[in-house]
């Protein structure tokens, strides 16, 4: 989890004060959206929390509706 | 807007397309039948470059279905190309981790490699695919270095009975082949600005990188049928079980280290490209003005997603089988089509010559 964080906070550091540095608004949200999903991803996964695959999902959907080989 | 301004020449793009597909060439795991009609595909995404030159799949996206639209479909599109990337570091971590580095765990090769790959991807496309021509060098060799290897093993017989499978098998083999080696190639339609070429070079290279990479996935899959037989299908890397029976007296033997060479040579570069694109195509949705901010960032959610794909390689495998195909079938054939149709039917793009 430590080693986690701290990766992190290093990306914060590396690629999101310059942005906010320059105002650089729709480079901010790109940003954020991409390191929001990464940071709850990571997390759940280091807690032991079994995240679900959406390509197993996605197959069992397909499967349901009878299109798989 | 371009995010990348870099140009690269055609000799470069006709690799990157070899490379791309001998790097899913090797994992032939759910791969059974091999068919010379999926170069239709290779003429739909030349004649999406053709079209519209200056645009990258998002534009052309945008330019077709209205901005909106044309955004929504990006983030589908934006999803998908993660989910590659993710999907091929995952094979790359397992496949290291099986044969290689046994005891270290999945996750330190991957953010390693991942690292490494944010680095090439900073310097954007002209460095990734620089390489490209040395890495088909390289896995030509050594394809024909095992070849010739396994001669002494090869066993025509297990190339019979020819056509005795249902007919829904053959349909499936040229399914899967479509959708996971060639269909990939929908990726290219990111690049599209940055390689300048006339539309009788860009049907020259396309082909060419499209005809090696065609080469090398039959030789792979025959050279694997000749020597596993009716095994083959019981093996997720069939490759490196054909090597692992070369067996020259005490020198040439273990030879699949070339294999392993060779694969892991590959899916770097694959998976280099595929994280280029993914970053790109959010760049692009977002309207960023630099893609570079976004790299690391990228990097930890696909390092992290890959991990949520499936629990084994075994999963994967049957997935790609049954599953993949079909998903991938609307980003690489159903919505380019369509996107051809319309456009031809719009007219677009506007004020060019089409």
């Amino acid at each position: 989890m430590v080693l986690v964080l701290i990766g992190f906070t290093l990306i914060v550091l590396i690629d999101l004060v310059p942005l906010i540095r320059k105002h650089l608004g729709h480079d901010i949200i790109a940003f954020l959206l991409l390191f929001i999903l990464g940071l709850t991803i990571s997390i759940l996964e280091v807690s032991g929390v079994e995240v679900p695959s959406i390509m197993l999902l996605l197959g069992d959907v397909l499967k349901s509706l009878g299109m798989s080989y | 807007m371009r995010i990348d301004k870099a140009q690269i020449p055609g000799v470069q793009f006709m690799f990157t397309v070899t490379c791309f597909i001998q790097s899913s060439s090797l994992l032939t795991a759910f791969l059974s039948e091999i068919t010379k009609q999926d170069s239709w595909l290779a003429v739909l995404y030349r004649t999406l470059m053709v079209m519209f030159p200056d645009y990258n799949l998002i534009q052309i996206l945008e330019e077709v279905y209205s901005p909106v639209v044309g955004k929504t479909i990006g983030i589908s599109y934006a999803w998908f190309f993660i989910t590659l990337t993710a999907l091929n570091l995952s094979d790359m971590g397992s496949f290291s981790k099986l044969t290689l580095m046994k005891r270290t765990p999945d996750v330190v090769l991957i953010v390693t490699c991942m690292l490494v790959m944010a680095w090439a991807v900073k310097y954007g496309i002209r460095l990734i695919t620089q390489y490209s021509a040395l890495f088909v060098f390289v896995a030509f060799s050594i394809l024909i270095a095992s070849v010739l290897l396994v001669l002494n093993q090869i066993n025509l017989q297990n190339f019979l009975p020819m056509f005795d499978l249902p007919a829904i098998k053959y349909v499936q083999g040229t399914h899967i082949i479509s959708t996971i080696p060639f269909g990939e190639l929908v990726t290219l339609l990111m690049i599209t600005p940055n390689v300048k070429l006339t539309r009788r070079d860009t049907t020259k290279y396309l082909f060419g990188g499209f005809t090696l990479g065609w080469i090398t996935v039959l030789v792979v899959i025959s050279r694997d049928i000749a020597v596993l037989g009716n095994t083959l299908p019981i093996f997720t890397l069939p490759t490196l079980v054909t090597l692992r029976l070369v067996n020259l007296g005490e020198a040439l033997s273990r030879v699949e280290i070339l294999f392993a060479i060779m694969l892991i040579m590959l899916l770097f570069f694959k998976i280099t490209f595929l994280y280029y694109v993914s970053v790109i195509t959010v760049a692009q949705i977002m309207k960023t003005k630099s893609y570079r901010h976004l790299i690391l960032t990228a990097g930890a959610l696909i390092t992290a997603y890959s991990f949520t794909l499936y629990p084994s390689p075994l999963h994967h495998a049957a997935s790609a089988k049954e599953i993949t195909p079909i998903l991938w079938t609307f980003f690489e054939i159903l919505m380019p089509l369509l996107t051809f149709v319309i456009a031809k039917l719009r007219k677009l793009p506007r004020g060019k010559e089409v």
